[in-house]
């Protein structure tokens, strides 16, 4: 028997974090028509903030106070140990320790996702279209694969992971813990709503829309477009980092490690976004999170969680197929016919991009 | 100083990014499309490529187990097999690939065409039909049919040894120290440089190639000519995919120059170095393509492996797609327009001419 409020926990949790992260891309290549391939990247930087920053910190800490198992070199190189010895016997008792370095973890992932933006802004100056997509996959891949394998990032294990540090442990009993995780995964997805929502709507996010549709037109009115279209990769990848965060400390998500070969790959984090995107309408954000919501809470979710009765139902077995593989290709065809029929019958979304909503006189400052 | 064995293994790798940036390419220039499909085309054609292969075994008539793990480590090393079960295979790989990719061009591409898709939109449908065929990959595997094949091929990472196999009219033994070639290999890029050269006769002294040609140039004028474009693109969307099933049938031989067969990772790992060797080479230009598809290639297992490691350490080889980037990037920064531009420049062009002058001498 499935238990209903765990069930709805999970749900709400990759609503969440999904809805971060295509916002996110939203920004980029909604708003500003940047056709960003590589989001997984930023996306991992999130993941790497708190699988070896906050780790480090928390060691050292820990190692200060003498905690037994616990030393700052055994991070990367007993990651499984050390993090064990800090979830069970540090974290519990350092609430305010555990709050400082949750707020520390979003503060860097941000600045850092960010700085990745600025960088990876640099070609996006020059290339336009499908180049400047292949180019951002390809090196969102490249840096993939050089994280993965360089140890002082990923430790000694890499296709394992890092464990992540389990910030919530001061709350109480591992059920609350997960519960503080879900209500911070909706804090930071409401509070990032309404944030790109407000952007959309703001000068910026105008002038976003503006360099999209007529850069001429934007140049002609004096704007740089090039300062433009890096604000917007910067804007849009530190929000990426900041759900990356949100995903590794999710204990519904995250399943307690940061694995980048397996985890952080560009199926789930950029092929699976702009997919949602393109389903929601691009630069449409109700349409973003009416797509996530569907796709979360109607199908993905449950044909995960309820595949063998899934199977069951089919009779799979009985047509001699491993049921297995049949869950696992189901979700496959389901993603993907999604995508074509929606492109097929309705290229611009479910809910196509609003008009722009400005602020009142009387609210402007 | 790099061994022949490295040497042989980045040309087999070499050889395969080429080929599939070559559809890249093709499919490209007719649809203006990056499919991200197309190497799951060279995954499909391998996976139906090695049940054919096993029909071929039980139709010679040689007796053994035939559960794949077996099959594989046991009676295909030590049994020499007949040469028409090579060709049989290849042209099963030839034509399902050919096939998958006709699949996506009159199912996926010319409907969303005809609604007016354009660019981005024709990009993200071909991710969509990249997940179907990884579905069908995943039930390909598990049918009743091919269970004692493909349902062992996950439990075989890094087992399959098929460079070790036996090719009765080709078991080359080329001999320099230690290392021996098989035939196998020898075979695979003898079919690269066949290929390329069918490739461009086709293109270029056939009546089709003409035809071609002249519908990427300007579709328009093609049809006031009389020619049927969207058959042509369907043809040359065809061989595309065909060459790509070429490339499946090396995934299958290759396995231990390649990574072993399994539905989604080794067409996950390589798709970045095939796009851009496709984009290297400036993806409008066949001969282009097959160039920066080999750059790309020796960069990764000849550059890291062979003169890079030895100078800083055994470390650097798992950075090797790292590498490839740069090359791509530093071609990129000397010819904006990839290596088909090539011989537009001037210092290529004085070079030529120097040397027809010596030449003329």
């Amino acid at each position: 028997m499935v238990d209903v409020g765990l069930l709805i926990e999970q749900i709400i949790s990759f609503i969440g974090v999904y809805l971060i992260v295509t916002l996110a891309l939203n920004i980029k290549a909604g708003y500003t028509g940047i056709p960003d391939f590589g989001h997984a990247m930023f996306f991992a930087v999130g993941g790497i903030v708190v699988g070896n920053f906050v780790a480090h910190i928390a060691a050292y800490i820990a190692e200060k106070q003498g905690i037994p198992g616990v030393t700052l070199e055994g991070v990367l190189e007993d990651n499984a140990g050390t993090l064990a010895a800090l979830n069970e016997q540090f974290f519990p008792n350092a609430p305010l320790i555990s709050i400082a370095l949750l707020v520390f973890s979003v503060v860097v992932a941000v600045v850092l996702g960010g700085l990745l933006g600025w960088l990876a802004s640099l070609p996006a100056l020059r290339l336009r279209g499908e180049y400047l997509a292949i180019l951002l996959l390809a090196v969102s891949e490249a840096l993939r694969i050089a994280a993965t394998y360089t140890t002082q990032v990923m430790g000694d294990t890499p296709t394992v992971g890092l464990t992540v540090p389990n910030l919530f442990a001061w709350v109480g009993s591992p059920e609350l813990a997960s519960l503080a995780a879900t209500i911070f995964t909706v804090l930071m997805a409401l509070t990032a709503y309404i944030l790109v929502e407000r952007l959309y709507n703001s000068p910026a996010g105008r002038l976003f829309r503006a360099v999209r549709d007529e850069e001429d037109a934007a140049k002609a009115l004096g704007k740089d477009v090039v300062i433009v279209r890096r604000d917007s990769m910067i804007i849009g990848s530190s929000l990426a980092a900041l759900a990356g965060v949100v995903y590794a400390i999710n204990p519904y998500l995250g399943g307690g490690s940061v694995a980048a070969i397996s985890i952080y790959n560009r199926v789930f984090w950029t092929f699976w976004p702009w997919a949602l995107m393109i389903l929601g309408g691009m630069s449409s954000n109700r349409g973003v999170a009416l797509a996530v919501g569907i796709v979360g809470i109607a199908l993905v979710w449950p044909i995960r969680l309820y595949r063998s009765q899934v199977t069951e139902f089919l009779r799979v077995e009985q047509l001699g197929l491993d049921p297995d593989a049949f869950a696992n290709a189901l979700e496959f065809v389901f993603i993907g016919l999604l995508i074509i029929l929606v492109l097929a019958l309705r290229p611009s979304g479910v809910i196509p991009e609003p008009p722009s909503r400005t602020i009142e006189p009387s609210r402007r400052v | 100083m790099v061994e022949a064995q490295s040497l042989f293994q980045a040309l087999y790798y070499a050889s395969v990014i080429s080929l599939l940036s070559v559809g890249i390419t093709l499919s490209y220039m007719t649809t203006r499309v990056f499919n991200f499909a197309h190497v799951r085309f060279a995954m499909v054609a391998s996976y139906v490529a090695a049940t054919a292969l096993l029909a071929c075994i039980k139709a010679a008539g040689i007796t053994g187990d035939y559960e794949f793990r077996e099959f594989i480590g046991g009676t295909l090393a030590r049994t020499p097999m007949p040469f028409w079960t090579y060709a049989v295979v290849m042209i099963v790989a030839f034509i399902v690939g050919g096939l998958v990719a006709i699949a996506q061009f009159y199912l996926v591409l010319k409907p969303l065409q005809k609604r007016g898709a354009t660019g981005l939109t024709l990009m993200i449908s071909t991710l969509g039909f990249d997940f179907i065929l990884v579905a069908l990959l995943f039930l390909y595997m598990t049918m009743p049919f091919t269970r004692g094949l493909a349902g062992d091929v996950r439990s075989l990472i890094g087992r399959v040894d098929f460079a070790s196999l036996k090719l009765d009219f080709l078991d080359v033994v080329i001999r320099t120290g230690t290392f021996t070639v098989r035939g196998v290999v020898v075979l695979g890029l003898v079919f690269t440089v066949v290929s390329i050269i069918g490739l461009y006769l086709l293109l270029t002294k056939t009546k089709l190639g003409v035809m071609m040609r002249s519908s990427i140039e300007n579709p328009n004028l093609a049809l006031v000519l009389g020619i049927n474009v969207d058959r042509v693109f369907a043809i040359t969307w065809f061989i595309a995919g065909a060459i790509a099933g070429l490339a499946g049938y090396m995934f299958l031989f290759g396995a231990v120059y390649l990574k072993p067969l399994t539905p989604t990772t080794p067409s996950d790992e390589i798709i970045v170095s095939v796009f851009a060797g496709a984009i290297v080479g400036g993806i409008n230009s066949v001969p282009g393509s097959i160039g920066g598809g080999f750059l790309i290639g020796l960069v990764e297992k000849l550059f890291v492996p062979g003169i890079l490691s030895p100078l800083v350490g055994v470390g650097i080889i798992k950075y090797d797609k790292v590498f490839s980037m740069l090359a791509v990037a530093l071609t990129l920064l000397f010819l904006p327009q990839g290596l088909a531009s090539l011989p537009q420049t001037k210092t290529f062009q004085r070079f030529v001419a120097k040397i027809r002058r010596r030449g003329g001498e």
